[in-house]
């Protein structure tokens, strides 16, 4: 169909006039800079509430004493619950993604905003009614759900399965819900910025990293969400109208038979990690590209090799959406089906394995320079290999069998998932502050908050990798079994708490940091790190255009560090086609 | 200072993982005492060796490149990355990942791919919030119907096996501990009545989800040669998982009432017959691993020297699937028992269940 | 500590290189030229594109689950009929129509002309409405003939295949309502001279794809569940 635009809508770029008023300024905002933040502040938020539920149950297991528990089984898995939806969704989802992701992607492809501003808005604030419905779940009556981040039917599907299981766990799917909504809303407006908004000569080959992790990143929530949106949507039926697609005949609650009849729990196990499993990279792909930035900028080198960094991202995100049946190993999911999943599952171990190669490559021969968004990238690595490393053992179909379900996961994915993420955001932090507040961060209590972090999360999570090698089940609020009641493993949680304390209460430095430096931190210059894409061409931090009136024309490749025989050691992405000398221009 | 501070860190990290995955990684996890759950074994530790090489590497490198290329104003040097090196580690990692997977695919197929050996003795195991109940067929060899709106928890019948009406239903035995005999094929059958449980115990390496209106099929065979010893200790579980050497102390009485001598005397000479072989033990010295619980006997046959591990005859079946908010005190218990002693305690109870009906 | 972090060189206190304002030459060959849409695409008709494969699989996740079960339920009722197909080919009929309407609303925008086009998009949103109403009719049937005593003699669960068609149908319903709400928003704005006929068109692709669920819910739901004696 091709149809006659009228010549004004070629124009994409949006000139709204800058609001005065301080509602529309800072608070219903369509300017991606300030919703960015809003993200961010969002994550803030949620990151201390779903901590300070973490250290609960870490001192509840540590202290365990079956006459005085510090907090009863229910309250146990509700926080537990609560902790572990909190930060997949509103921390690791929101803050690489909505926070940096719609901060620095227009300013990076040298866009005056987000394709559309409205929308993104709106993604905001349905994130934020998403948040604020799952935190309603700790004050209605019954509480919050104890069913697991995961949420399993029958025992999420039926209010009598176990106590406290009312309308926390309606809440919670109503909250996933409305997330999904503001994904999709969220998703969609990235990935025609990414592709319509482009600077002239920004070529998608001469995108930062970033840009094309959130790009990838977007297209897995736009196609993953909507997955969880109708299995969520298919869980409120069932707990509310009396249908039975995740319960199946003859189940038996209070010695009485359901009339339930038809339905299958592993239907939702499906659909719950066809969307899962896309999750995980949805949280760490953001932090492979910010990573990626940032040892570029403090190593001085090109990127190494980054087209194979580029079709790694696009190949870990095609593969994850046909891996999810290794969540489901022992879930009696066909067999068969199982070893297909096992073998898809380690093809992803591939690009895993470019992007680790790529990372030392970059370092290599470099000119490195540790500050703290550098030790906060390197530190990623570092736990994105040991992450890693511990997914060759669950991803085998045999091993699992014994693995599945015990602490070595938990370590797992604490380890690749949550705290790779988290030190992705920290490194994010550090290194565009100066851009975002026009102010640094403080080095040295940067750097104290390293190394607490870097310690303290490796204190945790080895520990629980062996107590998962002894078979200590997940989600146990006590340790009344013979096997748990062993002197060693009340040893593990005592270590493994006292070092989450010290991981946890780190991050306190960090928040001060933060708004310290926010109103106080020493001014920062224009290009702080000598960085090569757009964001430091712009005043620190861009006026409400961005760039201040003018399109920024790109040309050159976005990490020309070092190019032997040119004037400085960096070309920015905007400096004149000279700027390089000819012979120097690399391909790779 | 922070490029050093790094290298101490990760080198810390690599000596702090490696030495207790890979120095000890057989004996971090519990005994084992399934045919099956050797191939498990050997592929955990292969794949503990495997990536413990690939993690040292990586971090040490990592650390290398900090230290070595750490600033002191040099010029960095212009690289945009080498296509042997993406093409290596891709073929490299692929080879590797996909290759180590599919040798672990052998024991998946004989658990789950291949129809359960002929004649195995059948239990179905059964998990409800918070507890589970096995059933075995009986004299007859055969389950009775069960129906879910039999179920009544009053009358114990927690299972709904129609006692009444079915013949084959009379003599089934309903327990709260399993029973299985070492030696012999047994498959059990998994259920659950309410939510997900999963059918855990650790020193099968046998683990499967329960889940309702599902019936999953589970082979495994326990070890017999291993379960000698145990036998010879005859030590109740309570005893060795006792925290002080009351455990150590009642397994030397044990061998001692059997005429050997325990740790240094060398008098004695036994000789017990075992289906495989006969074993002449003429020393015996029990050592206690404490936090595992675990007895290596060390004997002397003739001039070999070799060990024999000691085993516990119960063992804890832990539910491992979120089931609730009393998850963490579900769990049943495994005995294992010979099979002579199996087929006596399964008649008994059998005629016992079958009169009781 | 060796290494100098915050260092304002003389490259960060100079301004960005004066190429990055604007005026450098046009870049030529292969480089991509900027403000040119890939796809020739506007950004909001890409964009509810993007919306509809989204969507599409929220939708294929529903039938997936439909499929599933059914295929673990040996017994599947066949409750509907000669008389239900009827209706339900009427709001086919209806639907199908309510597509036209919304060509004709696409192309009278595309040629300027507004009034046509909001009445066209009016049309729309009336077929709409009369297919959610009839829909609505036919539920409250359903609700009355089976639904309601299935549920009380079955203690409140609803048989499965209830389940399915209300869950199925409904989502259904909803995006159909939500276009209609769409439609006479545009129109009426339309009219009054605001917004332009890609937004008409982006409204149009909206209501195909809309359109075309119904066409895999038809089939799928009720012509899979009739039995005519």
């Amino acid at each position: 169909m091709s149809v006659a635009h009228e010549v004004d809508e070629e124009h994409e770029v949006h000139v709204h006039q800058e609001p005065t008023q301080f509602i529309w300024k800072y608070v219903f905002s369509t300017d991606h800079k300030v919703i960015g933040k809003q993200y961010y502040m969002l994550a803030v938020v949620a990151v201390v509430i779903g901590l300070t539920l973490s250290l609960m149950f870490r001192w509840h297991l540590a202290t365990y004493d079956p006459q005085h528990m510090f907090l009863s089984p229910d309250t146990y898995l509700q926080v537990l619950t609560m902790h572990g939806t909190i930060l997949v969704f509103m921390v690791l989802t929101t803050a690489p993604l909505g926070g940096f992701g719609n901060y620095f992607l227009p300013i990076q492809i040298g866009a005056v905003d987000m394709a559309f501003p409205r929308l993104n808005m709106l993604s905001f604030w349905l994130t934020l009614l998403s948040f604020i419905t799952l935190l309603a779940a700790f004050f209605v009556p019954g509480g919050a759900p104890v069913s697991g981040w995961t949420g399993y039917p029958p025992l999420s599907a039926i209010n009598s399965t176990t106590e406290g299981m009312g309308w926390g766990q309606t809440l919670w799917v109503g909250s996933i819900a409305i997330f999904c909504l503001a994904s999709l809303v969220g998703a969609i407006n990235f990935i025609v910025t990414t592709l319509d908004l482009r600077a002239r000569g920004m070529t998608l080959l001469r995108m930062p990293l970033p840009c094309w992790a959130w790009f990838v990143t977007a297209v897995l929530a736009l196609l993953s969400f909507a997955v969880l949106f109708a299995g969520g949507l298919l869980l409120i039926l069932d707990r509310h109208l009396g249908t039975s697609f995740y319960i199946p005949a003859g189940v038996i609650f209070g010695a009485k038979e359901l009339n339930h009849k038809g339905g299958s729990p592993l239907l939702y196990q499906h659909l719950f990690w066809f969307f899962g499993h896309p999750e995980v990279y949805i949280a760490i792909l953001p932090g492979m590209g910010i990573v990626s930035h940032i040892l570029a900028t403090f190593s001085r080198k090109p990127i190494f090799g980054y087209k194979a960094m580029v079709y790694a991202i696009i190949a870990i995100g095609g593969i994850g959406f046909f891996v999810w049946g290794h969540h489901m190993f022992q879930s009696g999911m066909s067999p068969y089906v199982a070893v297909a999943f096992s073998l898809l599952t380690m093809t992803i171990g591939v690009p895993s394995a470019i992007k680790t190669f790529n990372w030392l490559g970059t370092l290599w021969m470099g000119n490195i320079t540790c500050n703290s968004a550098m030790l906060f990238a390197l530190g990623f690595v570092s736990l994105f290999v040991s992450g890693g490393i511990s997914g060759i053992f669950l991803g085998q179909n045999a091993v699992d069998i014994y693995f599945h379900d015990t602490y070595f996961v938990v370590a797992h994915f604490h380890l690749i998932m949550g705290v790779a993420a988290m030190f992705s955001i920290a490194a994010g932090t550090y290194f565009w502050f100066p851009k975002m507040y026009g102010r640094f961060m403080n080095e040295s209590l940067g750097k104290v908050h390293f190394w607490l972090t870097f310690v303290g999360v490796y204190s945790v999570f080895i520990p629980m990798h062996l107590m998962g090698l002894w078979g200590h089940p997940r989600r146990y609020s006590g340790m009344e079994n013979a096997f748990l009641s062993n002197p060693f493993i009340p040893a593990m949680h005592n270590m493994v708490t006292a070092a989450a304390f010290v991981a946890v209460l780190a991050q306190l430095i960090f928040i001060c940091n933060f708004f310290y430096s926010m109103f106080k931190g020493p001014v920062a210059p224009e290009n702080p790190w000598n960085c090569t894409s757009l964001e430091w061409i712009t005043t620190s931090p861009p006026k409400f255009d961005n760039f201040g009136g003018v399109e920024p024309v790109v040309n050159h490749d976005p990490y020309e560090y070092s190019v032997p025989g040119a004037s400085k050691d960096y070309i920015m992405q905007t400096d004149p086609p000279e700027a390089a000398p000819a012979h120097a221009v690399g391909h790779d | 200072m922070q490029p050093l501070l790094m290298v101490v860190a990760l080198f810390a990290l690599v000596l702090g993982t490696v030495v207790p995955f890979i120095v000890r990684a057989h004996n971090m996890m519990p005994n084992l005492i399934s045919v099956h759950g050797k191939v498990i074994d050997d592929q955990i530790v292969l794949t503990m060796y495997i990536t413990g090489v690939i993690f040292s590497l990586a971090q040490i490198a990592l650390a290398w490149m900090i230290w070595k290329y750490q600033s002191k104003g040099q010029k960095a040097t212009y690289v945009h990355g080498n296509a042997l090196v993406e093409w290596a580690s891709i073929f490299g990692s692929g080879v590797l990942f996909v290759g180590l997977n599919l040798m672990g695919q052998g024991v998946w197929a004989d658990m789950h791919l291949k129809d359960e050996p002929k004649g195995s003795t059948e239990i179905e195991v059964n998990g409800q919030q918070y507890k589970w109940y096995y059933r075995y067929p009986g004299n007859d060899g055969k389950f009775g119907e069960r129906s879910p709106s039999l179920v009544d928890d009053t009358s114990q019948n927690y299972l709904g096996v129609d006692f009444e009406n079915d013949k084959y239903a009379k003599d089934d035995v309903v327990e709260g501990t399993l029973r299985v005999p070492y030696g012999r094929d047994i498959v059990v059958l998994i259920r659950s009545r309410d939510v997900i449980h999963s059918f855990f115990v650790r020193e099968l390496r046998v683990k499967q989800d329960a889940v309702p209106g599902l019936e999953i099929k589970i082979p495994f065979k326990i070890d017999h040669d291993g379960m000698l010893m145990f036998k010879l200790a005859g030590v109740a579980a309570s005893t060795l998982d006792a925290k002080d050497d009351s455990g150590v102390n009642a397994v030397k009485a044990q061998f001692e009432e059997h005429g050997i001598a325990v740790d240094t005397s060398k008098a004695k000479i036994k000789v017990i017959e075992t289906p495989k072989k006969r074993w002449e033990l003429s020393t015996v010295e029990v050592s206690h691993y404490d936090a595992k619980k675990e007895w290596t006997v060390r004997y002397s046959i003739e001039e070999e020297i070799g060990e024999l591990k000691v085993y516990k005859t119960t063992y804890e079946s832990p539910c491992a699937e979120l089931c609730g908010n009393g998850h963490y005190t579900m769990r049943g218990e495994m005995e294992v028992l010979s099979p002579e002693e199996y087929d006596a305690w399964a008649k008994k109870a059998s005629e016992d269940a079958k009169s009781y009906h | 500590m060796s290494e100098a972090t915050i260092q304002p060189t003389e490259h960060a206190a100079a301004p960005a290189p004066a190429a990055g304002h604007g005026h450098a030459p046009a870049p030529t060959g292969d480089v991509w030229g900027g403000g040119v849409r890939p796809y020739g695409a506007h950004s909001k008709k890409f964009g509810m594109w993007l919306f509809i494969v989204s969507d599409s699989i929220t939708f294929a996740a529903l039938l997936f689950a439909y499929s599933f079960v059914r295929m673990a339920n040996l017994e599947w009722p066949t409750p509907f009929h000669a008389a239900s197909i009827l209706k339900s080919t009427t709001m086919t009929f209806v639907l199908l129509s309510s597509s036209l309407t919304m060509v004709l609303a696409v192309d009278r925008a595309n040629k300027k002309q507004r009034d046509k086009a909001s009445f066209w998009i009016m049309m729309t949103a009336l077929g709409g409405l009369a297919f959610v109403v009839l829909h609505s009719w036919e539920w409250i049937e359903l609700i009355h003939e089976w639904v309601q005593p299935a549920k009380a003699a079955n203690g409140g669960v609803l048989p499965m295949m209830w389940g399915t068609f209300f869950a199925a149908t409904g989502m259904h319903m909803l995006h159909v309502t939500a276009g209609v709400f769409y439609l006479v928003g545009l129109a009426l704005q339309y009219k009054g001279g605001k917004f332009k006929p890609i937004d008409v068109e982006v409204a149009g692709l909206y209501w195909h794809f809309v359109d075309l669920v119904w066409m895999f819910v038809f089939p799928l739901i009720y012509l899979m569940s009739t039995k005519i004696e």
